[in-house]
């Protein structure tokens, strides 16, 4: 029996999944028991279906990138600097910063067409992050275009995004829609939510710039993506808020991220939700969402295929700094470095990549190794959630909030694959059953019988 | 160099390669690809042409001369064919 298989509690029933052969299935207590006696439904001739799906070894087990460093997109910070105060803001962005000089914008552009070519990539994909990206207006000008010209004589499609705060004009707000192919705007909801969460500096609001950018985002055709933080000051209103925004900005997708507490947000008096609220209110809010047409997200919990990555990291992905360095992570080098990580890639000059061979594979191995993670049925979802944040060496080996939200949604997640939605909803009306399965201490088959009461 | 903006009866699109361009009052259309295409995103937003020829040299790897000179040239077209006005200086 492949050890990727799991059992977790679901009220008086069992979910199976073994995400390495894609298989899920609810099951009973006999037949979970005998799974983990016989060493698998293989032994049991309990489901000819279930028992051919999980035999042999894994298909798909994720594994550490290998060979030529191939990104998964080039990522720019055109500066660090923003013209929001956002009281959890974890990027280290100050009203003044270092801007990116427009030049190395371009020739970052440049290596990353040729590299599309070179690897027979069809789409040259830059990203955008910051500080507030949109404040170094000629880099993003300047790189945009040179996107979209450099991809017009090279055969490619451009793809480019950007995550962005919208505090700003209308023009430049049109300039985005118009020219960003996805857009992921930070918006934590109504107006007195907005201006706790994200008031600019000297404490002055954000909401009145921000509803505007978004009103405009959504009459363009970029495909808009609401980012919604949720803190324990929102949570309740989470139903409301998702309603308001798929009446208001029709986006494409609402993605929900808890509150990452910060010393900035606890010294504001923010805190993150308490996960089974925030679980349930999500699921609520999802399902608004789903009827709207419009595309929830938690990031944490996207069951489609296996990874070993939750984000960027692992993934050969580049992310230019300001000042021409590279690295894998769009974070600050101070966070990275208080977790014992060095997360540089190399760095860009004079047109000339130079990229750290050995960094590129401490890099794509340090994904692989999350000890948090071993019992956990989500490990191949979640893939252990922010590397520098979340599942760092070191880290606790217990489950925190972040995983117990992430257990719950992934398994509801689940039933509702199963065509078991009411399950799911009978699971998050019964706070006990909430807790047996964010808190069982081993999800894994063969440890089941040593784990269950 | 002056500031232009978008004749009033002009309209236009974004498209992958390009932008297109259509006088509503002439049904004239035409398809701008690189480099007219990014002078025509900075030309409407209101930069100078000075800004625009500093960026374009960046974009469409020219030289600052070649340049200035392309921008003045194309701005100069998209003004005799109505596309563009020559903004009221205020100064």
């Amino acid at each position: 029996m492949p050890s990727s298989v799991f059992v977790v509690p679901i009220l008086d029933r069992w979910l199976l999944h073994a995400p390495l052969h894609r298989v899920a299935a609810l099951i009973n207590w006999a037949a979970a028991r005998e799974c983990a006696r016989e060493g698998g439904p293989t032994g049991l001739g309990l489901s000819g279906q279930l028992a051919e799906a999980l035999s042999g070894e894994a298909p798909l087990v994720p594994r550490p990138r290998e060979g030529p460093v191939r990104p998964q997109f080039l990522g720019l910070i055109p500066t660090r600097a923003c013209n929001a105060a956002c009281v959890y803001c974890g990027f280290g962005s100050v009203r003044q910063a270092d801007v990116m000089d427009p030049k190395l914008a371009a020739a970052a552009v440049d290596w990353m067409a040729e590299h599309a070519v070179r690897c027979g990539r069809q789409s040259l994909d830059i990203h955008f992050f910051g500080g507030e990206p949109l404040i170094a207006g000629d880099v993003v000008d300047v790189a945009v275009h040179r996107t979209r010209a450099v991809a017009a004589e090279q055969g490619l499609t451009p793809h480019l995004e950007v995550a962005t705060n919208g505090v700003y004009g209308e023009e430049r707000a049109r300039f985005v829609g118009d020219y960003f192919d996805t857009v992921v705007l930070s918006f934590d909801g109504f107006a007195s939510i907005q201006n706790r969460h994200r008031p600019l500096t000297r404490g002055r609001a954000s909401f009145e710039y921000v509803a505007a950018t978004a009103r405009v985002l959504s009459t363009s055709s970029t495909e808009l993506c609401l980012r919604l933080c949720v803190a324990d000051d929102n949570v309740d209103q989470l139903l409301e808020i998702v309603d308001w925004f798929c009446e208001e900005f029709r986006p494409a997708g609402i993605d929900f991220e808890g509150l990452q507490p910060t010393p900035e947000s606890e010294r504001a008096g923010l805190f993150a939700p308490d996960p089974y609220e925030f679980t349930v209110r999500f699921w609520r809010a999802r399902q608004v969402v789903l009827e709207r047409g419009v595309k929830p997200i938690y990031a944490a919990a996207i069951v489609e295929e296996p990874r070993i990555t939750f984000c960027p990291v692992g993934n050969d992905t580049l992310i230019l700094h300001p000042d021409g360095r590279v690295s894998a992570c769009y974070l600050q080098e101070k966070d990275w470095r208080a977790r014992g990580l060095d997360l540089y890639l190399g760095r860009l000059a004079e047109g000339t990549m130079d990229l750290d061979a050995c960094a590129i594979e401490r890099v794509r191995h340090l994904v692989a190794d999350k000890p948090r993670c071993a019992e956990c049925f989500c490990r191949w979802s979640c893939a252990g959630g922010c590397h520098v944040n979340h599942s760092f060496a070191g880290c606790p080996r217990t489950y925190d909030d972040f995983c117990l939200q992430t257990r719950l949604i992934t398994a509801c997640t689940l039933l509702e694959a199963l065509d078991q939605g009411e399950l799911a909803e009978r699971l998050m009306s019964d706070r006990a059953s909430m807790e047996r399965l964010a808190l069982w201490p081993s999800d894994r088959l063969e440890h089941w019988e040593d784990t269950h009461d | 160099m002056t500031r232009c903006r978008p004749a009033r009866h002009v309209a236009w699109a974004v498209e992958t390669k390009g932008v297109f361009v259509l006088d509503r009052a002439t049904g004239t259309a035409t398809f701008l690809s690189y480099p007219e295409a990014a002078i025509w995103d900075l030309a409407v937003r209101g930069e100078t042409g000075d800004l625009i020829a500093g960026e374009l040299s960046l974009i469409a790897s020219l030289q600052p001369e070649e340049s200035r000179k392309l921008v003045a040239e194309t701005l100069e077209r998209f003004r005799s064919e109505g596309f563009l006005v020559e903004e009221e200086s205020h100064g």
